[in-house]
């Protein structure tokens, strides 16, 4: 067999081993619900972005809502939580999977497994976003320009007030398109290191150990919130830059909040150095994963670990 | 009914709801001297909050909502179905769903008026009783606790369609958040179809209100409809 037979090979089981994670995918009522409640939370999240919009009689960019509301590292948390629901199942054991296991290699399966987290969170936030601008279409205009909503928040105290994020550092550097593509990219990231380390306490412990996991990961990033960790630590308002600092590098969920970024003002990572940072924790859980697979045991191919 | 009242969930949405009222309830406004009434002005305040707006949905559908998947999925229906005819089970449980989704805010909430007249009125104002607020906060609880028992109905007929947890669980959260998001997002005009409204009544449902009433007879007809026909249909399937 030549070498890019055998690579095409590869890249055709691993792609049928995709196919058939997503066989049933849109008909699991898991799945279907967890969409709803997502659509429920973004209902609940965007209320008070609108609100301002409402009272003021101004108008706000499509995208502005989902920057708003998921700029936020509690609206982070909370959507995260429904991906936990999402990826209970990981990894995809049916009946099928010791015929499809002899036919392909496990590290076919274990890509595919990656690929398949990939698609469903990217979908996931999508989505969100998607939903979050439908459900303030009334309001909103496709323009790539920030709105005076956007302005209204930015140069009052209103933005901290009502908790959104919305700096003038922001709407003076991007564009909200742009910004929210960077958000998207953010909580992409997030998402998969946390659907990553389900994944993998999953395929080492077993599912609740999975499900464990995935809160904890949650709980680490909550807890490193700098409101909350200053009202833990009895911190003065004169020394939350030095909190901020610590936890915009050292907790994940702060990553992936884009108000926690170097805007010119703290020394806070980049979104880029997010990013990376993200990648590197993927590649570490990857290769756990990997080294996991080795010795994983499939005792149980009733779907159930 | 001494099946339900044996239901242990139906307790534990007792008890939520019980400690959603006491959340709400306006405690911080007790000031002596009170006027005439506060107890039953504060009890309404407890009532109108958003936590009983957002529990509804949850503690309604969880005592027995999803009844018919736990009993089909264990193999109880098929050998109860043989000591007990069609008819019989249905009509059981249609009533025992309805029932368990209107009891557990109608429990709480009379609990919760008891305790506010306890606590509140002997340190009020001596006047008279004020029989209307008091009989207008009944009325408002029996709305809380009737929309209760049509979700919880709505709960089963997820139920006995998908014969799945999640759906029979979540849909009615998901349908109830439904009709919010189109009355508040789109279609602001859409008073009838919110289920806020329907606890409040503020909106114009006719001479004394009664057009609500009628609502409520008629989506609850409705809802025990279906539900009946969904169960005869899958009885038969057995």
């Amino acid at each position: 067999m030549k070498v890019s037979d055998t690579k095409l090979l590869f890249v055709k089981q691993t792609a049928s081993s995709v196919r058939w994670n997503f066989l049933g995918f849109f008909k699991n009522p898991r799945i279907i619900l967890t969409f709803l409640f997502a659509l429920v939370l973004c209902f609940f999240l965007s209320d008070r972005a609108l609100m301002v919009a409402d009272y003021y009689d101004t108008p706000m960019q499509a995208l502005e809502p989902f920057i708003w509301t998921f700029g936020d590292a509690t609206s982070i948390l909370l959507s995260s939580l429904l991906l936990i629901l999402l990826l209970i199942d990981l990894p995809k054991l049916t009946p099928f999977t010791p015929y499809m296991l002899l036919r392909t290699r496990k590290v076919c399966w274990l890509l595919a497994q990656f690929f398949y987290i990939f698609l469903v969170t990217a979908g996931y936030i999508l989505y969100m976003m998607s939903v979050t601008s439908l459900l303030c279409m009334q309001k909103t205009y496709a323009g790539n320009i920030w709105s005076k909503t956007a302005a209204l928040f930015a140069y009052s105290s209103m933005g901290d007030k009502f908790s959104v994020p919305s700096t003038v550092k922001v709407m003076e550097s991007t564009t909200p398109v742009e910004c929210s593509l960077q958000m998207v990219l953010l909580l992409i990231c997030y998402a998969l290191t946390l659907s990553f380390l389900m994944l993998y306490f999953q395929m080492r412990i077993g599912k609740k150990a999975g499900i464990a996991a995935g809160l904890c990961y949650s709980l680490f990033g909550f807890l490193l919130d700098p409101e909350t960790l200053a009202k833990i630590l009895h911190k003065e308002e004169y020394e939350m830059f030095q909190i901020r600092r610590i936890t915009g590098w050292v907790s994940p969920l702060n990553h992936a909040t884009y108000g926690m970024h170097d805007f010119g003002y703290d020394a806070l990572p980049t979104v880029e150095q997010s990013c990376a940072l993200f990648l590197l924790l993927l590649l570490v859980m990857s290769l756990f994963s990997f080294r996991m697979l080795k010795r994983y045991n499939f005792n149980s191919f009733t779907g159930e670990m | 009914m001494k099946e339900l009242l044996k239901e242990k969930a139906l307790w534990i949405s007792t008890v939520i709801c019980f400690a959603a009222l006491l959340a709400a309830f306006p405690f911080y406004q007790i000031e002596l001297p009170l006027g005439t009434g506060s107890f039953v002005k504060m009890y309404n305040v407890a009532l109108d909050s958003q936590i009983v707006l957002f529990l509804l949905p949850i503690a309604s559908v969880l005592p027995m909502g999803a009844i018919y998947v736990k009993e089909s999925s264990s193999g109880f229906l098929r050998l109860y179905i043989t000591r007990i005819s069609f008819m019989e089970y249905i009509r059981k449980k249609l009533l025992q769903i309805y029932v368990s989704g209107f009891l557990p805010f109608f429990l709480a909430g009379g609990a919760t008026l008891l305790l506010s007249f306890l606590l509140i009125y002997p340190m009020e104002l001596q006047g008279e009783m004020p029989w209307e607020e008091v009989w207008k906060s009944c009325r408002f609880l029996l709305r809380v606790s009737l929309t209760g028992g049509i979700l919880a109905q709505i709960a089963g007929i997820f139920a006995a369609f998908f014969r799945n947890y999640y759906m029979a669980y979540g849909l009615p959260f998901v349908c109830y958040y439904m009709l919010t998001i189109l009355k508040e997002r789109y279609f602001t005009d859409m008073y009838a179809m919110y289920p806020a409204e329907w606890l409040k009544c503020e909106q114009d449902w006719g001479v004394d209100s009664l057009g609500i009433w009628v609502f409520f007879a008629f989506f609850s007809a409705a809802a025990l409809l279906l539900h009946g026909l969904l169960l005869y249909n899958r009885l038969r399937e057995i």
